[in-house]
């Protein structure tokens, strides 16, 4: 994990001086950030998340001198990831694993009787996230695997925040009863 | 629910365990890096820096005064002003013109190739 200083410092020699040796420290450092993100939106499909996963760190190259608050960079990189997921999803209609991101309001009731808030008795956490839609499936992944704010993961998704909220009240009650059985 | 200062409750902190706990493993790939650095774009053409445009610069200045003078002398030969024909030095009228087609070119041609890659 790069501390800020050395981040900063990678970051300026991309933009100075187009150095790539420095831009492959930045790759290696976020790339199972990056990856793993993906592979939440795309249940695993592992060459998917490869080739996605490699767009991504191009586009971020081609626009790292237009990133602004380089302190957030990895913030940066997961919404490039997820756009770039969003992008991919909508090249390819059939595939069915985006529902309308507008799905959940905040106005909406909660309890609107959707199979998206029955709890899970599959006791196998990774399959309970992978009954999620995939935006809720980013949300938790940033918020419980990342340690994402709020305010950052509607920062990546492009989600308001009381989406955001929304996706992770669903997503609690549907993994909470899981809590037990895995002792935590 | 109580939560704390950031907004995370209790629950989110045992299902924040749970799935970093459950999570399968990031698969590796050792070469994932070459893989990505390989499929950059080639580099962008070099651009002049302040030194190289200066010089430049003072060349087309020079170049352009040797071809002024010059060009005052061949008139006023032409008009039989001038005092002597050695005032008149063609080569240097035409190497004059030389250096300034040649600083010119190198100071536009990296712009037009960075302005219509």
């Amino acid at each position: 994990m790069l501390t800020k200083v050395q981040e900063l410092k990678l970051i300026a020699l991309c933009v100075a001086a187009d150095d790539r040796r420095a831009f492959g420290q930045l790759v290696e450092a976020y790339a199972d950030d990056v990856r793993r993100l993906l592979l939440s939106l795309t249940k695993s499909d592992v060459a998917l998340v490869d080739d996605l996963a490699q767009e991504t760190f191009i586009k971020a190259y081609l626009a790292i001198r237009s990133l602004e608050g380089i302190t957030r960079f990895r913030t940066w990189l997961m919404r490039i990831a997820y756009h770039e997921f969003i992008s991919h999803t909508r090249r390819n209609r059939s595939d069915k694993t985006i529902v309308d991101i507008a799905d959940c309001d905040v106005d909406m009731p909660d309890d609107d009787g959707d199979d998206d808030d029955r709890p899970v008795t599959d006791a196998n956490v990774a399959d309970a996230l992978m009954q999620l839609p995939a935006p809720q499936r980013a949300v938790t992944q940033l918020f419980y695997f990342d340690g994402f704010s709020v305010a950052r993961i509607s920062t990546v998704t492009g989600l308001p925040s009381g989406t955001v909220r929304c996706y992770l009240t669903r997503a609690r009650k549907r993994l909470a009863n899981l809590l037990d059985k895995h002792r935590y | 629910m109580k939560t704390d200062r950031h907004g995370i409750s209790d629950t989110d902190r045992r299902i924040a365990d749970m799935v970093r706990g459950e999570a399968s493993p990031v698969p590796r790939d050792e070469w994932f890096v070459n893989k990505t650095l390989n499929r950059l774009p080639p580099r962008c053409e070099r651009i002049l820096g302040l030194p190289e445009i200066i010089a430049a610069g003072v060349v087309l200045v020079i170049s352009g005064t040797v071809m002024a003078v010059e060009t005052r002398h061949l008139l006023q030969l032409a008009e039989s002003t001038s005092d002597s024909v050695a005032d008149l030095n063609p080569l240097m009228l035409l190497a004059a013109a030389a250096c300034a087609l040649c600083a010119a070119l190198y100071l536009a041609i990296p712009v037009l190739k960075n302005a219509n890659p």
